[in-house]
């Protein structure tokens, strides 16, 4: 503590490595000082280790390569649009069969020229049409899903008895709600949402029953193979998913009367929040949801609240309420997130004050917080004495004092029940409950652990003792335990069912495979993180057959009940029969929460500290601490198949289709570890082999292990044999080491491998042309010149700043364009500017949309949201590679600050709908053009694909049909699979461009239905005038959780839009290019403990 | 050798067949190009329908407004074909045994769609919306013809992009009183048009995705 004064000159928590502090978190033995004693000299491995370069002040970077500059746009494709050859249509030599393959197309297409009529289309409409339906509208429907026993509330659209899309449902109580008044029925959702119907119409999906081992069967087999199942009913255990299903909870309830045991188990799992809860409230299970828009400070321990949390969703918008400026802390005020985690994840993205510490240490961590705030013993942990964490710890404990009654505390899912005990203590003692955080009512809190289920089910299993094994969906032989050996434990069990909506590694494996029902296909229900009870029901029939889990063991009963009969019964036993129709309709019971509980905090022991969590934040090799972490592409494995969210670039990595290991820069460098090669991690007798990714940020001493890759029974996206996607990491994951597992060791293997990242594609690149100190040779584009750059694209104020400084506006910087000439533009006056070309004049509406980097948390939901509703393909982890990927908006990620702890936002980038569009002065077709309205149009049978328009669009937003992506799609075998496309949108050929066209075809309907509805006098307004704000949402926006998205009309000077877009946050892009931007951003603001500098600031120190 | 002396008539030929030697290439390209262009390739276009619904007789002589049927043309973009139930409406009991109609009944008793081949078939890249130009008081006739007098329906309009821009160029020649959109052979006041487009304001766009989207 005596150094506080100088730490307020380079204070360690943010700013760089120096050499008068021990370098908090350094792994391996290299930056040591003599002070420091680690626990586990007896391997020490590894050259020592050096220190990394600090970037300068306010620099930004995407990834270590580029400070380097070894990034592939600075060396391999100087100025280069596409990588070289890019347009060729294989980087292999072409084989004889895609040589005929090419060469058909081509035939095919000189013949189809002229002289032909239109192939024959037919028109086939239904022989009774129902009577709510009109074709070629679409209709909205609610129902749910469950993702790991958390219910999601969704309303699924329909286009003609198919689902389309799907999306949060805007009235239901826990997914809804807006965060700027007038927006009050707004649901986000998650990528897993909105990526989940792919899997309705995945053609490799399940089709049918089989028995034996894989031979072909059918469900009569499987009836009639019922009764001697039953028989053996006494000697039957069912292993399944978690769910919240009050259906299948009342099924499970008869059936354990019959003498059925049940195990449940999930490989991620809240488990260890419930039983922390039960440690502190003496055997009181509670669930706790922390109301975040009531606080002002929030601590994440260990804790991804924006992506992994059961209630994410509520907490990306309550976190959005309390964060934007003026929110709903009142004018002035803003949160404050702290985030003390190992992986860099993208609450971390989102927090003021970050601590990169090994997920092991959370215990002594949370330990010391408890014996600052409420009279804890303090822990003798070596780490808490080293400046940077003391300082930290200081500082965020005197907040949460300040702050009592407005903070709250929320421990992550990898942490042990007792961190979990302490922060409800600590929450407890900030005067957390009933003003930050509700405890709920647990449902089920005498249930065994997930991790204990699964263990104990397995060991029954080797030991012979289970007659007959029904598993309700799961991948128990690929996801259990590495140590319980469950596909050896399988075998000797007489009887086994998997029923699955795949043929997945456990069904291969079972002597039974029933096909499961998709949940658009099926009766349901669901309760979300809180409890509300949430109907689904089906929206198609089931394709391929199938059943749903209730209706299984249904049958298992004895009874030969359909699903809706199944629902309605466990409705009717829960007193909710009398509003059924409207439950199905709205899509949930209302009022039907857990109850709220007050629970009292006892006193609870804790374990001894290990030596690990004793020592200092330094490690050596063999002594290293692996975390096990969710996968942003297939969560546990499940999504295995969805090449959606195989393409949808990892948040923080931009890696697409892959899963690696998370290794933090000096934690390399000082194990000779490099990015794109493979290592070896070794956690006691098991190894596996992985790409390597290193990433700034990451713990030291800290590896992370993305789960859910290296499928063998996927399907033909996400691996079937040897052609496996990723690598298996559930290799190494065993009962012992299930979170995080220590003592682990790395070694490098020299191979070279590439991962598919994206974060050096698309570069917009300002500036190079005209500076000399940025332009680059050939050599490579220095740090001083990407700092230069990057700044423009990228503004940030720190609150403090921004309420002291009442005239700072994001866009008068020195620098930017000024008023030459006031012409032109009449949407911002005073911002008119000379232009070569003709100024547009507008008439009627002018679309336009804002973005807020503030609340934006860089979550991908907008991107497969877009994904779906404009039928946007995907190509492939080597296409992704030859930077081909189709995507229309990319996030842009950003890094800034020391390597070690960096702060990072994040900006999406989709078309900017310029109003001096440089695209569409250079198409010598006319296929892009502007519309009255300020659209940047594509017309997609219009363009012959020069691609002059993205060499000389200045965001890099356009995407080019560099082969025919959707072939496969017409193909007769895939029919089931062309149901999803949207009809609304043009399915783009070969040899076209295409990109954000902030979905026009909403807009265009949205219109002709207003005027249609106001000529018929169904509506007021004029037809001419505006619409109502809101009444158009872009996909991206109706997706996005937190509303960091909006789009709308300046004409109507009152819409959300313009009034962002006047905000003095806002801001465009390249102004100096006189594009004139339809789309603004808003400029990130921080809200840094001003104990603690800002982290920008700070980054360049030295 | 006396020389074979040509009658005179031979030099007119000549010049005639010079001309036609010369100019057959540029009729047979005219001709090509002609043949080729919408006009005369989808103009005409008259496929055989499962049942010969005949349109002269229901909206011709017995007058049933187009909208019977066609239930959805105000509020959507397609302007549905209507399901067998609408035709078992009637023929439930009017040539409730006709053998003409046996595809109609079948549908109905089996709950399975009639297939029906599309006339007027834009490309897939054209959002065409009927809801649009109907509340707009464009007439059906505009794109359809006199649908009152085909037996057998054909495309009568070329239903090219050009076409298209012709009236959204310049609408008031297509426009008429909203109440007589669906009837055919109407002749506008002079004027009515030029009315009825300021009146409901009635600006056609003319952008790309105005129709590609």
């Amino acid at each position: 503590m005596s150094k506080d004064e100088d730490l307020h000159v380079a204070p360690p928590v943010l700013g760089p490595p120096s050499a008068e502090h021990p370098h908090a978190h350094d792994a391996g033995a290299g930056h040591r000082d003599d002070d420091h004693h680690d626990d586990h000299d007896d391997e020490p491995e590894g050259p020592p280790l050096t220190d990394l370069p600090p970037t300068p002040v306010h620099g930004y970077w995407k990834s270590l390569r580029e400070l380097d500059g070894g990034a592939a746009f600075q060396v391999g494709r100087t100025g280069h649009e596409f990588p070289p050859e890019a347009d060729q249509p294989n980087k292999d030599p072409l084989s004889r069969r895609n040589f005929f393959q090419l060469m058909g197309a081509s035939m095919a297409l000189a013949g189809a020229g002229a002289c032909q009529r239109y192939e024959k289309e037919e028109i086939v409409p239904l022989a009774r049409r129902p009577e709510d339906q009109t074709p070629g509208i679409t209709q909205q429907y609610a129902t749910a899903f469950e993702l790991g026993g958390v219910g999601h509330a969704l309303l699924a659209t329909s286009f003609e008895g198919r689902p389309i899309k799907l999306d949060g449902n805007p009235e239901h109580p826990f997914a809804s709600g807006g965060i700027v008044p007038g927006t009050e029925r707004h649901a986000g959702c998650s990528t897993f949402v909105q990526a989940a119907i792919l899997h309705l119409y995945d053609p490799d999906r399940s089709q049918g029953p089989t028995a034996e081992h894989g031979n072909p069967s059918s469900l009569e087999a499987f009836r009639a193979a019922l009764p001697s199942l039953r028989a053996g009913l006494a000697n039957t255990h069912v292993l399944a998913e978690a769910t919240s299903s009050p259906t299948v909870l009342a099924l499970r309830t008869r059936l354990l009367g019959q003498g059925v045991r049940w195990h449940e188990y999930e490989p991620l799992s809240w488990d260890n929040e419930r039983a922390g809860t039960r440690m502190a409230f003496g055997g009181r299970a509670a669930r706790p949801i922390a109301r975040l828009d009531r606080a002002q400070t929030i601590v994440a321990l260990d804790c991804d609240l924006f992506l992994e949390h059961p209630a994410a969703m509520k907490y990306n918008r309550d976190f959005a309420r309390s964060r934007r400026p003026d929110g709903s802390l009142g004018i002035g005020k803003m949160n404050r997130l702290w985030a003390i985690e190992s992986v860099f994840s993208n609450t971390g993205a989102m927090a003021d004050h970050r601590l990169a510490l090994r997920a092991e240490l959370g215990l002594p961590f949370a330990m010391a917080l408890d014996a600052r705030l409420a009279g804890g013993s303090e822990p003798s942990a070596e780490f808490l004495k080293e400046p940077k964490v003391d300082k930290f710890l200081r500082v965020l404990v005197e907040e949460l004092k300040q702050n009592a009654g407005k903070a709250v505390v929320i421990a992550g899912r990898r942490q042990p029940p007792e961190v979990h005990a302490l922060v409800a203590r600590i929450n407890q003692a900030i005067g957390a409950p009933g003003q930050t955080l509700d405890y709920l009512d647990d449902p089920d809190g005498d249930r065994p652990t997930h991790l204990r289920a699964i263990t104990e089910l397995a060991r029954a299993m080797a030991a012979g003792q289970v007659g007959t094994l029904i598993m309700l969906g799961g991948n128990p032989v690929y996801d259990a335990p590495a140590d319980l050996d469950f596909a050896g434990a399988l075998k000797k069990v007489k009887t086994s069912v998997h029923l699955h909506e795949y043929r997945n590694e456990t069904s291969l494996a079972s002597a039974w495979h029933v096909p499961r029902a998709h949940f658009l296909e099926a009766w349901g229900d669901v309760r979300t993180w809180d409890g509300t009870l949430t109907v689904a029901q089906p929206l198609i029939a089931p394709l391929y057959g199938g059943l749903s889990a209730a209706e299984l063991l249904s049958l298992l009963l004895g009874e030969e009940r359909g699903g809706e009969e199944l629902v309605r019964q466990a409705h009717k036993d829960l007193g909710f029969e009398g509003g059924w129709k409207q439950s199905v309709h709205d899509g949930f019971v209302p009022g039907t929460q857990w109850q709220a509980i007050q629970p009292t905090p006892v006193a609870f022991p804790l374990p001894p500290l290990s030596p690990g969590q004793q020592g200092g934040s330094l490690r050596t090799n063999g002594d290293l601490e692996v975390v096990f972490q969710q996968s942003s592409f297939t969560y546990d494995g499940r999504f295995a198949n969805n090449a959606w969210l195989w393409e949808t670039p990892d948040f923080m990595t931009k890696v697409t289709w892959d899963n690696y290991a998370l290794v933090g820069a000096s934690t390399a460098t000082g194990l000779g570890l490099e990015n794109d090669t493979l290592i070896k991690v070794k956690i006691g007798d098991r190894e596996i082999e992985l790409p390597c990714y290193t990433i700034p940020g990451q713990a030291k001493g800290s590896i992370a292990l993305i789960l859910g890759g290296g499928r063998t029974a996927a399907g033909r996206v996400g691996g079937i044999g040897t052609r496996t996607v990723g690598w298996d990491t559930y290799k190494v994951r065993t009962t012992a080491g299930w979170h995080y597992a220590t003592k682990a060791s790395v070694t490098p293997t020299g191979k070279a491998y590439t991962l598919a990242n994206i974060q050096e594609h698309w570069d917009i690149r300002t500036g190079i042309g005209g500076r000399p100190e940025i332009s680059h040779d050939g050599a490579h584009v220095n740090a001083e010149g990407l700092a230069e750059r990057i700044p423009e694209l990228i503004r940030e104020k720190t609150h403090k700043e921004l309420v002291e400084d009442k005239h700072w506006t994001a866009e008068d910087a020195e620098g930017f364009f000024n008023d030459l000439v006031n012409a032109g533009n009449k949407d911002r006056a005073g911002h008119g500017g000379f232009s070569l070309f003709k100024e547009k004049d507008y008439i009627g509406h002018r679309w336009a949309m804002a973005i807020d980097l503030s609340t934006c948390t860089g979550c991908n939901a907008c991107v497969i949201a877009c994904q779906a509703e404009n039928n946007i393909p995907v190509v492939g982890r080597k296409e992704v590679i030859n930077n081909r990927e189709m995507s229309w908006i990319r996030i842009d990620r950003y890094f800034s600050g020391s390597v070690e702890e960096p702060t990072v936002v994040h900006q999406p980038i989709a078309c900017q709908h310029c109003e001096q569009a440089p695209c569409e002065q250079v198409c010598p077709v006319g296929a892009t053009t502007h519309s009255d309205e300020g659209l940047n149009d594509m017309a997609y049978n219009r363009c012959i694909g020069t691609r002059y328009c993205a060499n000389n669009c200045p965001y890099k937003v356009r995407r080019f049909n560099f082969l025919d992506w959707n072939k496969e799609w017409r193909d007769a075998r895939n029919k089931v699979r062309r149901l999803l496309f949207n009809p609304e949108v043009t399915v783009r050929m070969r040899g076209v461009m295409e990109k954000c066209t902030f979905c026009v075809q909403r807009i265009q309907n949205a219109k002709i239905r207003a005027k249609a509805q106001i000529r018929a006098g169904q509506r007021p307004g004029t037809i001419s005038g505006v619409l109502p704000d809101g009444e158009i949402e872009t996909a991206c926006q109706q997706a996005c959780p937190t509303e960091a998205i909006v789009f709308g009309d300046l004409a109507d000077k009152d819409s959300r839009v313009s009034r962002l877009h006047d905000d003095r946050r806002s801001y465009s892009l390249l102004p100096e290019t006189y594009t004139k931007p339809r789309n603004r951003f808003l400029a990130r603001i921080r809200n840094p403990n001003p104990s603690l500098a800002p982290a920008a600031q700070q980054g360049g120190h030295e | 050798m006396p020389r074979f002396i040509f009658p005179e008539w031979t030099e007119t030929l000549k010049r005639w067949i010079n001309l036609l030697v010369l100019g057959a290439p540029v009729y047979l390209v005219a001709l090509v190009a002609y043949g080729v262009t919408p006009e005369a390739l989808r103009i005409g276009y008259q496929p055989d329908q499962p049942v010969p619904y005949s349109h002269a007789l229901h909206a011709g002589e017995l007058g049933l407004d187009c909208r019977y049927c066609h239930t959805t043309v105000e509020r959507a973009a397609k302007a549905a074909v209507p399901p067998a139930a609408t035709c078992m409406n009637c023929h439930s009991t009017v040539k409730k045994d006709s053998d003409l109609l046996l595809p109609i009944r079948q549908a109905f008793a089996e709950n399975e769609p009639v297939h029906w081949t599309r006339v007027h078939d834009l490309p897939d890249y054209v959002y065409f919306n009927h809801a649009a130009h109907v509340n707009a008081a464009v007439g059906c006739e505009a794109c359809h013809g006199r649908i009152d007098q085909m037996v057998k329906v054909f495309q009568a309009r070329p239903l090219t992009m050009e076409w298209c821009l012709g009236c959204h160029r310049n609408p008031a020649p297509f426009l008429r009183n909203p109440e007589n959109v669906t009837k055919m052979g109407y002749q506008p006041q002079p004027g009515e048009g030029e009315d009825i487009r300021k009146k409901n304001a009635v600006n056609p766009p003319t952008n790309c995705s105005t129709c590609h989207r």
